[in-house]
């Protein structure tokens, strides 16, 4: 080992070291349980902690959460893939651990369309 | 042999040698002293054949002079005395005075040569011995004959048969006498004294004859017979041996004949009696009784000197010949002995210039290097050409033996060492073209398995159709496992892996990473690990070693059951423990475990193992186990099933203390590499607050995000940040591990924006670029 190997993978080159099915057990999000890319969560007051954190994972979404969070900013933020925080968070929910956040609801249309004019502006 | 043998070093040639297994030089030896004891016998029989010839001639002769001398005067005596005694038994005029007086004389004749008979015969030959015991038994009766004639009991006859017994039994011994001398010349001699004695003898008893006939006036005709028969026997028996006398009594004799009268007149006499006829009146011969006694007497006493004379030379001559013959052997014994001494020194001496200069040094030199040869050269040189080294296969080992025999001996041992080495050489490239090719082919599946599973990371990122989720995660479980096993095999056919670290990362991470490698990973139950992390050089065998023991647990328990993972740190390391809930090992198959683990087998020994997969798990674990100085263990779990004990050394752990060094890791990359971008260990700070903060120039604040797990936040909430580090907690699994390191330089980058940065990294390597850890560097 003299020198870097050009042919190898340093570190995570390779990819994350746990695999992604690994983190969710193979599971993929159920579609029953709806949250999408704009859901936000909040971790409940009640949240007694850490028996509800069967992984790190688990753990680290309820750490962030103790502010509203969506699913885009989690998986960005954990650098998980988006499928990955949406079966972890149903888990969450699921215990009760997580509640969804009804927050931020950027839902207006007339909102939306002054943005999107003052952007035109810009 | 032995060149520290001192006793064959120093035995000289010829001495025995008690050693039961034969060396070249105690046969050689044995050989060429076998001959030399030949030649002493051989000069000793001829010593003695020679010596014991003069020996002997000089016993006769001075035999002869002790006996023959004193018995010839004792004969003549006792002719004398038988001429009386038969005078007086036929009625002569002889009286029984005188006869007393010849009686006397003979006795002490007698008792000197009784004597000299007795000296003699302790060292007299059997041939000698017997006549002499006759002879002596016949005088034995002399005193019977005596008192039997003074009594006037016996006849003239029987007088006349005793005497005449007495001699012949006294001349056939001094016959044989002379026939044993060896010596022909002496021999002869010999036999010509005992005809002049058996003359003498005759002529006595012609003498005594002719006297009785005298006496009575005429001869019977059986007389006139007998006087024929014994006047021509004693002169043809002197004149046939006269040539064999010694010169001076052959001179003496002639005298005798031609100028004694009383021979001439004793010739005569014979003559005309003979010529008168039997029945011859004998008072007209012209003759005496007293003058034929007169005449008789004188020239038998002439007879008498003259044999005895005969008998002193001869005698004399006989011990001459055999002192000068025993002189003539000791010359010749010392002189051929002398020459053989010398022979045998000069031999000796050629003998061990050969053996001990030149034949057993080189023959001891050669076996000593042959040994070496057989013992250390050519074993290092083997293992060498097996471990890959190239080797000189022409060997200047066992030179200089020169081109005879154990030249070419040494010839032989050459080039069976160059034969075997070639061959060792031709496997081992042999083996080393098949694993090259092996090794090339497995680099082929692994550069196409490569990229995938950042590919799928890239992929999932941003998945939200389940079932399209769903199938990722299962292609990505299949790469995943196939890069696993493309790994083993690289690893073990002594190639580098194509994953490599540069930063410590946790036991945890490792523990979970290492089962999600095997199609069981949703088995695992993490139990208690410690808060640590394990050096970046022996992070991939441990992910690979973990992945065997941890399908092996999962293989060897019901599905559906759980593999309990455990770790605990212990005082010189970490022991990590992995239960399973199976049926258990049995006893057998456990200690063949652990003996696996205890001694490594080769590749060699997978021929016996067979191809089942359990076997093959377990060579893996032993190779991997072994090149990191793990110790792995099988027993019994609590849970029922097996329990694999896994001992890590504490030089491959790390633990906030080793902080410090961070800087220092050498592991799959080179050190330089490592110093610059390396990710700082991950602190133990609390992560308070959420923060999105993105890209943000380092900051004092929490980081949300790294948050790694309950056990271990517990553990770190009482801990302080240490002092020039940015608060950062564990990461777990996948969380930004290619963040730059330095945090006060660096902007901090949010994790799930360097996943992206490493795909767009990736994809400008895929281009012709070195990878990102190299880009780091420079």
């Amino acid at each position: 080992m003299t020198g870097p190997d050009p042919d190898a993978w340093y570190d995570d080159d390779a990819g994350r070291m746990v695999r992604s099915y690994a983190l969710t057990g193979g599971r993929t999000p159920d579609a029953a349980i709806n949250l999408d890319r704009a859901t936000q969560v909040v971790a409940t007051l009640a949240d007694t902690g850490r028996s509800a954190a069967a992984t790190p994972e688990h753990e680290a979404i309820l750490e962030r959460c103790g502010a509203p969070q969506s699913m885009a900013e989690l998986s960005a933020g954990l650098g998980l893939p988006l499928g990955v925080i949406r079966v972890l968070c149903s888990d969450l929910l699921e215990h009760g651990s997580l509640a969804r956040s009804r927050m931020v609801q950027p839902r207006d249309r007339d909102i939306l369309e002054a943005v999107l004019a003052g952007l035109n502006r810009l | 042999m032995s060149t520290t043998d001192p006793d064959n070093v120093t035995k000289p040639p010829g001495e025995p040698q008690s050693t039961s297994e034969r060396s070249i030089r105690s046969s050689l030896t044995l050989a060429v002293t076998i001959p030399w004891i030949v030649v002493l016998v051989l000069w000793l029989v001829w010593c003695a054949t020679f010596v014991t010839d003069g020996v002997y001639t000089r016993v006769i002769g001075s035999g002869v002079r002790q006996v023959s001398l004193p018995a010839v005067a004792a004969l003549d005596a006792l002719q004398s005395e038988r001429r009386l005694s038969q005078d007086l038994a036929s009625g002569g005029t002889t009286d029984q005075a005188e006869l007393s007086e010849q009686q006397a004389r003979t006795d002490v004749l007698l008792d000197r040569m009784n004597e000299a008979v007795q000296a003699a015969m302790s060292t007299a030959p059997a041939e000698i011995a017997g006549p002499v015991d006759e002879l002596s038994g016949e005088l034995g009766k002399l005193d019977q004959i005596r008192g039997r004639l003074a009594n006037r009991q016996i006849s003239a006859g029987e007088v006349t048969d005793y005497y005449d017994n007495v001699f012949d039994i006294a001349t056939d011994l001094f016959d044989t006498q002379s026939r044993l001398v060896p010596d022909s010349t002496t021999a002869q001699g010999g036999i010509a004294g005992t005809a002049l004695f058996r003359s003498t003898d005759l002529m006595s008893r012609e003498a005594a004859l002719i006297s009785s006939g005298l006496t009575a006036g005429q001869l019977t005709p059986e007389q006139h017979l007998q006087l024929l028969r014994l006047n021509g026997s004693y002169h043809s028996e002197i004149e046939k041996n006269v040539s064999y006398l010694k010169p001076s009594v052959q001179a003496r004799y002639q005298k005798l004949i031609t100028e004694n009268p009383d021979w001439a007149r004793l010739v005569s006499i014979e003559n005309s009696l003979m010529q008168g006829g039997p029945g011859a009146d004998l008072t007209e011969a012209g003759v005496s009784l007293e003058e034929w006694q007169r005449l008789t007497e004188a020239v038998n006493r002439e007879l008498t000197s003259i044999t005895s004379e005969q008998v002193d030379l001869l005698s004399a001559e006989t011990v001459e010949n055999g002192d000068q013959a025993i002189t003539i052997a000791v010359a010749g014994a010392i002189a051929a002995g002398l020459f053989s001494l010398g022979f045998f020194f000069w031999t000796r001496r050629r003998y061990r210039s050969v053996i001990d200069g030149s034949l057993l040094p080189r023959l001891q030199r050669l076996s000593a290097e042959a040994r070496e040869l057989a013992e250390k050269t050519l074993p290092s040189m083997m293992s060498r050409v097996r471990a890959g080294e190239r080797v000189q296969v022409e060997s200047t080992s066992l030179q200089g033996y020169g081109g005879d025999e154990i030249g070419q001996v040494a010839d032989a041992f050459r080039a069976f060492q160059q034969e075997a080495l070639q061959a060792a050489v031709n496997e081992a490239d042999t083996q080393q073209g098949a694993l090259t090719f092996y090794i090339g082919q497995t680099r082929r599946v692994q550069s196409a398995l490569g990229p995938l599973p950042q590919r799928l990371d890239a992929l999932l990122q941003n998945e939200e159709d389940p079932d399209r989720l769903g199938a990722l995660f299962a292609l990505d479980e299949s790469v995943t496992q196939a890069r696993h096993v493309v790994e083993n095999q690289l690893v073990l056919c002594g190639a580098a892996p194509g994953r490599r670290w540069s930063r410590p990362r946790d036991l945890t991470e490792i523990l979970r990473a290492s089962a999600a490698e095997t199609k069981h990973h949703d088995r695992l139950r993490l139990g208690h690990v410690p808060n640590v992390s394990v050096t970046p050089g022996v992070i991939g065998d441990m992910l690979r070693m973990f992945a065997e023991l941890f399908a092996n647990a999962a293989s060897f328990s019901p599905p559906g059951t759980d593999v309990h993972v455990e770790a605990v740190s212990v005082g010189s390391g970490l022991v990590v423990q992995i239960s399973d809930r199976g049926v258990g090992m049995t006893p057998e198959a456990r200690s063949n475990a652990n003996e696996t683990m205890k001694n490594p087998p080769g590749f060699a020994s997978l021929v016996k193992l067979g191809d089942r997969g359990e076997q093959l798990g377990l060579f893996t674990v032993a190779q991997l186990a072994e090149r990191n100085e793990w110790v792995v263990e099988f027993g019994t779990s609590i849970y029922q099933g097996v329990r694999a004990e896994i001992f890590i050394p504490q030089a491959h752990i790390v633990t906030d203390e080793d902080e410090e060094r961070r800087d220092s890791w050498s592991g799959d990359v080179p050190v330089a590499k490592a110093g610059a971008p390396a990710q700082p260990l991950p602190t133990r700070v609390p992560s308070a607050s959420a923060s999105t903060a993105v890209a943000e120039p380092a900051v004092r604040q929490p980081k949300p995000d790294a948050a790694p797990s309950a056990s271990t936040e517990g553990k770190d909430m009482e801990r302080p940040p240490l002092p020039q580090r940015v608060p950062y907690a564990d990461l777990p699994a996948g969380f930004g591990e290619d963040e730059p390191t330095d945090r006060q330089s660096a902007p901090e980058f949010a994790p799930g924006l360097m996943t992206f940065f490493n795909a767009d990294r990736r994809s400008r390597d895929e281009s012709g670029n070195k990878p990102d850890s190299d880009d780091d560097m420079q």
